[in-house]
């Protein structure tokens, strides 16, 4: 079986899952999308499927989209890749699907988004639609840094800052919950304890197994099936009564979170890739 | 009957869609897009079609995307607006659909588009991804002008500029075509002359009918057909082998092109709006 890996960089996770799949007998290709040259009107080396390790999830999307095109199968697969990196498309894969999500609202000029702001009431969490991680995601007490930051945004930022995602802020205690899932199932599990009401492993907070139990597998899984299955992490607060799914995003810090739990995440990876191969692609 | 129009400003294609839209007695409600909230779960939307006129590509993409999540017919849909909005996204379709367009390749560092556009052999084409109005898109004729351009996109722009689409140059005859296509036919075609290479309107230049029988039409359907769109411009252009599609338009200007076709095209695009909003 030939397995084509596009990647940025070969990390720590790429290290792995390259081992696990020669491991089981895989040709592994790596297609390094810094180097590569993708040519629009012919087809290139043919795989039996592509892993698609990009660090730039919109190199990810474009490379993903050449892939389909060419009846490739892919992991993720395009349309999965393209809505967990917009938190707008994973929101309304969320709501189609049942599956439980702060309340949000979508505006595209300061003033609209202020009146937004008013009507969901302070703590407001302001996330740029696209984009991963914390970078720029601001918690808003009130209403003059509310207007202080939209009018940063839209003076300094390119005009996609100007499409203005606003999230109902939940109080979650003290921690926050992160799910690897792999297909059908959540294989593991890591809550981030943190002082700062971002949880987040990069800030230094304390990771920790998070025990994968029927309900917190049920709504990983719902969340992953919702916008088309595969594999993904799923950031998702638990409250005294209450689960949401925060946001969903691209497998990445495999190697710790394999370190933490004991599960071996990428060899889950690799199986699940060959799985899609036997089965003529379909997820 | 409820027919929408979401938009930005009232620019003179807006005030001509009005008065078609009045002529048949029809009121459009306008949703303007600086007014705009959209509430995920409380969809409160219930028009019988919607037409997109919008200036700003991500707030057509965005509202469309929200519009037909909950069920509310769009002129053109959110997938037409997706793949027309990005020229990576119509190659492929165009290509995957066998139409006729020129050679392209996408890479996403400056060293390996450099790679790209040697191959590829000078002239060649630099087009941002997204974008309208022929707004960066840079005829590349030596390595030293590719070297700088492509060190500008790199340094100044935002990641989506250091996307580089880059797409073979087509010699053509000091002159391209713009046609119209509504609901499966070609109602009309313009050439667009310009002493520069670039030759869109909104950059001046003058422009004349093109007679839509053989090529041009039945090229401009099978155009809109692989994007999916019902009411969209295509892009063509005469290259020595024959015509090519060049691009598709998901929001097109029309107001140079009345007069000279004779076409009232504000008064099909109504025409179709009404169809859509009865069926």
């Amino acid at each position: 079986m030939e397995i084509g890996i596009v990647l940025s960089r070969i990390r720590k996770d790429e290290k792995r899952l390259i081992s696990e799949a020669s491991h089981r007998g895989f040709g592994v290709t790596t297609i390094d999308n810094t180097q590569q040259v993708f040519k629009l009107n012919s087809c290139p080396d043919s795989f039996d499927v592509v892993l698609e390790r990009c660090v730039d999830h919109h190199r990810a999307v474009y490379v993903l989209s050449l892939f389909d095109y060419w009846g490739i199968p892919t992991v993720n697969q395009q349309s999965v890749v393209e809505t967990y990196g917009n938190r707008l498309l994973t929101n309304l894969a969320l709501k189609d699907n049942g599956v439980p999500f702060p309340e949000v609202r979508l505006a595209y000029t300061p003033g609209s988004a202020l009146e937004a702001m008013e009507t969901i009431g302070y703590p407001i969490v302001l996330r740029p639609v696209e984009g991963s991680g914390n970078q720029l995601v601001s918690r808003i007490q009130e209403k003059h840094t509310a207007a202080t930051i939209l009018e940063h945004k839209r003076i300094l930022g390119t005009y996609h800052h100007s499409i203005f995602f606003i999230q109902k802020y939940i109080e979650s205690p003290g921690h926050d919950i992160r799910a690897f899932v792999v297909g059908d199932q959540t294989v593991a599990a890591i809550s981030v304890l943190t002082h700062h009401w971002i949880g987040s492993i990069a800030d230094g907070g304390l990771v920790e197994n998070e025990p994968v139990t029927e309900e917190l597998n049920q709504i990983a899984v719902s969340a992953v099936k919702a916008i088309g299955g595969g594999i993904a992490v799923v950031d998702m607060i638990r409250t005294k009564t209450q689960w949401y799914v925060q946001e969903m995003g691209p497998p990445t810090g495999l190697s710790e979170a394999s370190d933490v739990t004991g599960v071996n995440i990428p060899q889950k990876i690799i199986e699940y890739v060959a799985n899609i191969v036997e089965q003529g692609g379909k997820v | 009957m409820k027919i929408g129009m979401l938009l930005s400003i009232v620019s003179k294609e807006q005030k001509m869609l009005f008065e078609a839209a009045s002529k048949r007695g029809v009121c459009f409600e306008r949703l303007d897009d600086r007014r705009l909230i959209f509430d995920l779960e409380n969809q409160k939307y219930n028009h019988d079609v919607i037409l997109e006129r919008c200036i700003n590509h991500s707030r057509a993409l965005y509202s469309l995307r929200i519009l037909n999540a909950s069920g509310i017919k769009t002129v053109n849909s959110y997938d037409v607006a997706r793949i027309c909005g990005n020229k990576f996204l119509t190659t492929m379709a165009l290509v995957n659909n066998n139409v006729p367009t020129p050679k392209a390749c996408v890479a996403f560092t400056a060293e390996s588009a450099l790679d790209a556009i040697e191959s590829m052999g000078y002239p060649v084409v630099l087009k941002p991804p997204i974008g309208s109005w022929g707004r960066l898109i840079a005829r590349i004729n030596d390595r030293n002008a590719a070297e700088s351009v492509l060190e500008h996109k790199e340094t100044l722009g935002s990641f989506h500029h250091s996307v580089f689409y880059i797409q073979e140059y087509v010699d053509k005859p000091g002159r391209d075509i713009r046609s119209f296509v509504i609901d499966g036919q070609t109602i009309c075609a313009i050439y667009r002359y310009s002493d520069h290479w670039k030759t869109n309107t909104a950059l001046g230049g003058t422009v004349a009918a093109c007679p839509v029988d053989g090529d041009v039409g039945k090229l401009s359907i099978q155009a809109a057909e692989a994007v999916g769109g019902d009411v969209v411009a295509v892009d063509l252009l005469e290259s020595p082998d024959g015509i090519v599609v060049n691009e598709v338009n998901y929001t097109m200007e029309f107001r140079n092109s009345i007069q000279p076709t004779g076409v009232d095209i504000p008064g099909r695009i109504i025409d179709y709006l009404i169809k859509v909003a009865q069926s």
